[in-house]
């Protein structure tokens, strides 16, 4: 049997694990060797993540629960009307397309009312890392929540690569490092038309360059030796994808005219998670954009359903290869908007209420946190972490629900209480959005 | 919660810092104690002088109770006024005061906005950026300051004791970093490969190497050539398309109203758009013109192409609804044959290829004779566009570059209409209503940065600041705003900590408002609103109502030299220079001395420690490659019809609201696997037989390989590692020649992949 036509069978629980080790050529051992490690050392078998986000501070709180509120604007497309939609064993109002995700998907899905403080653009990578709160190794510096959770996870989960894969339109670090950008198209340019015939020019190729290099690497400046084993170990790495993730890109582009869509990111992800590329993995789906300027909230309307749609996409993908107990998704922007539009034009940024939505195995579905008239439009309470419901005095202070909201993605990823107080300095787990 | 969000820009911490493992001085006496220490700190508590047994160790290096001249001073009163904004929950800018661990955080940290600024240097105490900020007058001197406001944001100042407790305290914990290891002497070899290499794309010679090798100074003139080669020439443009934000990765929706068209008539023109201000600025560079230039010119390289854009924004209403007329036939009143003049002169075209089944919609609007000159005409129902190459606009349209001169348009001189290709065509000057001076009004520059009824051109405001400048805006700038009523209260309440910010901005902004759109076409009315420039200590009295004033204002910042000192160093290093470095400002004065001759900058800068002496080896970037991969195989079609391949490995890029530019530096699985796939393609356009004019010859493979060392990986005959690659590459010829199947030809490719693949080709600095 061929690598690629295993890789088609799907892969879950042992059997895809005895499957995913004979398509990727990584013994099983190694496979689940790391994730056993760590439970067995009493912590949380750790989850692969899967964030969703975008500079742009798209109108995601718009329609999600919690969006039902006086004055609220809506779109006239009966397509997002307003329903109750059932999240485990609570009721919330939000729009239609909500409501008709698959049961067992919304037994998972909870969605964190908070602020992020901010109202600029460019104040993305600030959100990300957490205004500062996330801190980086040794508790230095700050960082990106995702790099955070990747340095946590990555060896647990034992995964080819320890910093995230970013095919999102945001600029995302690592440790303060860049990460570059590779779309799914990119992916499938470099590893779907892999032939097997040419290994052996490849292990060729593999021992020249150990040759070339062998005297620098005894004998070259700490920064020579540094980048000469950087390069080594991205070969190697690049070795063990190989033509494993071409089979499983297969399908993508899923439209050839609109090339990294949601959906061809989303499957990308899936896939590279079932072979357990990276620790993360940064997508931008997009739910109406930059929409000040969206007559009729058009844009938003077919973004958001889209959006949805792309969700529930993603879902049947971790179900198919076997991962909806593996990963953790979350959705989370720089910023919330405005629920009430100006006249028919659009809706603007709202630093004080922002809608993050976590779908994963350690979550306790339900909709945590909520909001308060402020000003002309909605703000987000404090939080109570234990019950969850929004306060207005004692609990998590409003200007702590952002870092609240990355202690509680910590959690649910796997990370230990002591890690997560101690590499972010501020907020408190909602202890009752976990499972 | 204070109001800081813009607040002074200190960054991150460098875990890697040495530090004396017993926290003590260097003296050898032991920390003073923090008495306000944190849970977990080995320190103890309550106040007072600490001995040895309060002493932190390590990170966890403490406060002192230190001593200010004849007083004793307590250092935690000064910052603990500072936690409200810099402490462990709300650590403004990345930096957390907080005393648990502080030293780590601040000294020989460099802070992220003020690049290359250490928070506190431990080699010269009165350099750290934390006395600057406190006390601008009399610590800004010691180093290009980044014109950060003075901290406390909105107060005074700190008082005089509370500054002299500050140095004392920071003096202290400077003496107990270890001193870093010895740097890594970067090899002369690595050294000169690194800076031919991003000049030119070449590798040195070994005479070149010979002759520095004799003498250090022989560098110099060696740039001096390399600066004046038209392979230096397409790396700047390369170079200054990038810093100048020109690259295209917006659109020309708003612009050219949702312009359509034939594809690669579309892609064209983009490129042109792109290219036109960087070539503008390789022009200025070129003609040893203050570089300055680039925010102030109204000479632009352009094609007919690209006017033809120009002119489309140029219009009024009037002109935006003016009728066109489209025909399959020649009317009976038109010559024969119909000329582009007739139908010019008469908005009347003439399209006899336009097939017979496609229902065509005769009567035009602008935007529609637009995409007929694009080569589109829209059919009515079900039928597909009709997509052709229109004659009246010719592919060298799109290549005839020339400098163009922008005047000012008015009711007796009034712009050219778009549609005028003949006129457009022959054009060495260019009347227009807008008036365009200056990279950030170019319609590749505004299509990156789109704006809307809201934001009103304030992201296109701080994205010039960011590209002349290298610096934002920050609530804390002291710079005494200009009475105006262009500040939007609506949107920025005065009591907001967001008016810090647009106090400054919003009256900046009206240059752009009273010049554009929103959608960046001619603005139909002018704003009434007072422009004024003031900004991180800078003001210009003199209102300034178009971009060209706008563009006087950035050029006269003192700011402006340092800026450009940084941006060559993010080019050659991938990282930011210390600002505070001696040799750095002595660069900028130099600059600025010299007029701004960017070339003599670019002299002066890389034959300096900031770039010779720099370690970090990056990978080699898509900006980088083709022109070395060219350079070195003498032919320069080497990378056409790569193009999806090199779009796998990373380039230089910006992002919205960075001021440093996002530089891929280190190896990634992803890119190991970019750049695998990029050679094997390479490889097949560099081998191949004598007359095929390719540069490696399967017929004679021994020259072939030599030819791949010495050329391709730059490892010159008497270069240390000559000969070892040699051998490395001779048999991997060998064993590729001797799998099943091979030929001469194949065995070649192999070994050009595997040199292109090495780290001498996608490494730089190595």
């Amino acid at each position: 049997m061929q690598r690629r036509q295993l890789l088609k069978l799907g892969a879950g629980g042992l059997a895809g694990l005895c499957l995913r080790s004979l398509a990727t050529g990584i013994p099983a051992g190694l496979l689940a060797g790391p994730r056993s490690a760590w439970a067995q050392a009493g912590g949380v078998a750790p989850q692969s993540l899967i964030l969703c986000t975008s500079p742009s501070g798209d109108p995601f709180n718009a329609h999600a629960p919690g969006c039902d509120v006086a004055g609220a604007s809506a779109p006239p497309d009966d397509r997002l009307r307003r329903v109750n939609v059932q999240l485990g064993e609570t009721r919330v109002r939000a729009a239609q397309p909500w409501a008709a995700l698959p049961r067992a998907m919304r037994d998972r899905l909870a969605f964190v009312l908070h602020r992020t403080n901010v109202n600029a653009h460019p104040e993305h990578a600030k959100v990300m890392r957490l205004l500062g709160a996330a801190k980086g190794p040794g508790g230095n510096g700050e960082d990106m929540l995702v790099s955070l959770i990747a340095r946590h996870t990555a060896d647990a989960l034992g995964t080819i690569q320890r910093e995230p894969v970013n095919m999102g339109r945001a600029a995302m670090t690592y440790q303060g490092r860049v990460l570059g950008r590779v779309t799914p198209s990119q992916l499938v340019d470099l590893f779907a038309g892999q032939d097997a015939a040419l290994d052996d020019l490849t292990t060729l190729r593999d021992q020249t360059l150990d040759t070339l290099y062998a005297d620098l690497k005894q004998t070259g400046t700490r920064a020579q030796r540094d980048f000469l084993d950087q390069y080594a170990r991205s070969q190697h790495q690049a070795r063990q994808l190989g033509q494993s993730l071409g089979a499983l890109l297969q399908g993508i582009p899923a439209d050839p005219d609109e090339p990294n869509s949601a959906a061809d990111q989303v499957r990308a992800a899936a896939a590279m998670a079932s072979l357990r590329v990276a620790p993360a993995y940064v997508l931008t789906i997009p739910f109406g954009g930059d929409n000040h300027a969206d007559p009729g909230l058009v844009d938003e309307t077919e973004q958001t359903i889209a959006g949805i749609a792309a969700f529930r996409l993603l879902w049947d993908e971790l179900v198919r290869l076997g991962l909806q107990d593996e990963v953790t998704v979350c959705q989370w922007n720089v910023f919330g908007r405005t629920f009430e539009t100006r006249g028919n034009a659009g809706r603007n940024h709202n630093s004080l209420a922002h809608t993050a939505m976590i779908l994963g195995p350690r979550v306790q579905p339900g909709l945590y946190g909520a909001l308060v008239r402020q000003g002309d439009d909605w703000a987000a309470q404090g939080i109570d972490p234990r019950t969850g419901q929004g306060v207005g005095n004692g609990g998590i202070p409003p200007g702590e629900t952002l870092a609240s909201l990355g202690k509680t993605l910590c959690a649910a990823v796997g990370l230990d209480a002591a890690t997560i107080d101690a590499d972010i300095r501020a907020g408190q787990v909602i202890r009752a959005a976990l499972a | 919660m204070a109001a800081l969000l813009c607040a002074a820009a200190l960054g991150c911490a460098d875990p890697d810092r040495g530090r004396r493992s017993d926290g003590g001085r260097a003296d050898g006496a032991a920390p003073p104690a923090w008495d306000g220490a944190a849970p977990g700190d080995g320190g103890g508590a309550g106040g007072g002088a600490g001995g040895p047994d309060a002493a932190a160790p390590g990170r966890d290096a403490a406060l002192p109770q230190g001593d200010a001249g004849a007083g004793v001073c307590d250092p935690t009163t000064t910052l603990t006024t500072c936690q409200a904004c810099h402490g462990p929950q709300r650590a403004e800018a990345g930096l957390d005061l907080s005393p648990l661990g502080l030293a780590d955080r601040i000294v020989g940290v460099e802070s992220a906005r003020c690049a290359g600024r250490l928070l506190v240097d431990p080699e010269d105490p009165e350099r750290s950026l934390m006395l600057a900020l406190v006390d601008p007058v009399r610590y800004a001197a010691a180093g290009q300051s980044c014109a950060l406001g003075l901290m406390p944001p909105g107060s005074a100042g700190l008082p005089a004791e509370g500054i002299a407790c500050l140095e004392s305290y920071l003096r202290d914990i400077s003496a107990t970093v270890e001193p870093p290891p010895p740097p890594d002497t970067t090899p002369l070899d690595g050294a000169l490969a690194k800076v031919k290499t991003l000049l030119t794309g070449d590798a040195p010679t070994a005479d070149e190497r010979a002759a520095v090798v004799a003498d250090a100074a022989a560098l110099r003139p060696l740039l001096e050539a390399w600066v004046e080669t038209p392979a230096f020439e397409a790396k700047l443009q390369a170079f200054l398309q990038t810093a100048l934000q020109q690259d295209f990765v917006g659109a020309l929706e708003d612009q050219l109203d949702k312009p359509r068209g034939l594809r690669a008539r579309l892609r064209r023109l983009e490129a042109n758009l792109a290219e036109s201000f960087a070539r503008t600025a390789v022009r200025v560079v070129r003609d040893r013109r203050p570089f300055t230039d680039v925010l102030t010119t109204r000479d632009w390289e352009l094609t007919t192409a690209a006017a033809i854009a120009l002119a489309y924004t140029d219009q009024n209403d009037g002109q935006r609804s003016q009728a066109h007329t489209l025909l399959r036939r020649a009317p009976a009143d038109a010559p024969r044959p119909v000329t582009v003049e007739w139908m010019v002169a008469n908005r009347t075209w003439v399209e006899p290829s336009i097939p017979a089944e496609c229902d065509f919609i005769g009567g035009l609007q602008a935007d529609q004779a637009l995409d007929f000159l694009l080569g589109l005409v829209r059919c009515r129902g079900n039928q597909p566009d009709y997509r052709f190459e229109n004659q009246v606009l010719q592919d060298s349209d799109f290549s005839d570059w020339r400098t163009v001169t922008l005047t000012n348009a008015n009711a007796d001189n009034p712009p050219p209409a778009f549609y005028d290709v003949p006129t457009l065509r022959d054009a060495t000057s260019m009347r227009l209503r807008v008036r365009r001076a200056g990279f950030f009004t170019t319609p590749a520059f505004l299509a990156n940065y789109p704006t809307n009824d809201d934001n009103l051109f304030r992201v296109t405001t701080n994205q010039a600041l960011i590209v002349a400048l290298q610096t934002t805006f920050a609530s804390g700038d002291p710079t005494p705003p200009f009475e105006s009523d262009a500040v939007d209260e609506r949107h920025a309440d005065p009591a907001s900590e967001c008016y810090g910010c647009h106090k400054l901005l919003d009256p900046m902004r009206v240059a752009f408002w009273d010049a554009f759109s929103p959608k960046y076409q001619r603005a139909q009315a002018r704003t009434g609103l007072a422009a004024q420039f003031a900004f991180q200590g800078h003001r210009v009295e003199e209102p300034m109502q178009t971009p060209i004033a706008f563009g006087r204002a950035l050029a006269s910042h003192p700011r402006f030299k340092t800026a450009w000192v940084q941006r060559l160093c993010y080019w050659a290093n991938s990282q930011a220079c210390n600002e505070a470095d001696p040799a750095f400002v002595a660069i900028a004065d130099a600059f600025e001395a010299s007029g701004f001759d960017f070339k003599a900058l670019i002299v002066d800068l890389f034959a300096s420690p900031l770039v010779l002496d720099v370690p970090l080896i990056s990978v080699t970037r898509a900006n980088h490659f083709c022109p070395l991969v060219e350079a070195r195989m003498e032919d320069a079609t080497l990378c056409d019809g790569l193009g999806a391949a090199l779009g796998l490995i990373p380039k230089d890029e910006f992002s919205r609201g960075d001021t440093a530019p996002a530089l891929t530096a280190t190896p990634s699985t992803f890119g190991f696997a970019a750049a695998e796939a990029l050679c094997e393609r390479l490889a097949g356009k560099l081998v191949g037989a004598a007359d095929s004019g390719r540069a490696l010859n399967p017929a004679e493979p021994d020259a072939a390989v030599h030819r791949v060392v010495e050329k391709l990986m730059g490892l010159h005959v008497g270069h240390p590692r000559h000969d070892a690659a040699l051998a490395a590459l001779q048999a991997h010829y060998e064993a590729a020649r001797a799998l099943p199947g091979a030929s001469n030809g194949s065995a070649l490719r192999a070994v050009a992949t595997v040199a292109c693949l090495s780290p001498d080709v996608m490494g730089v600095g190595l």
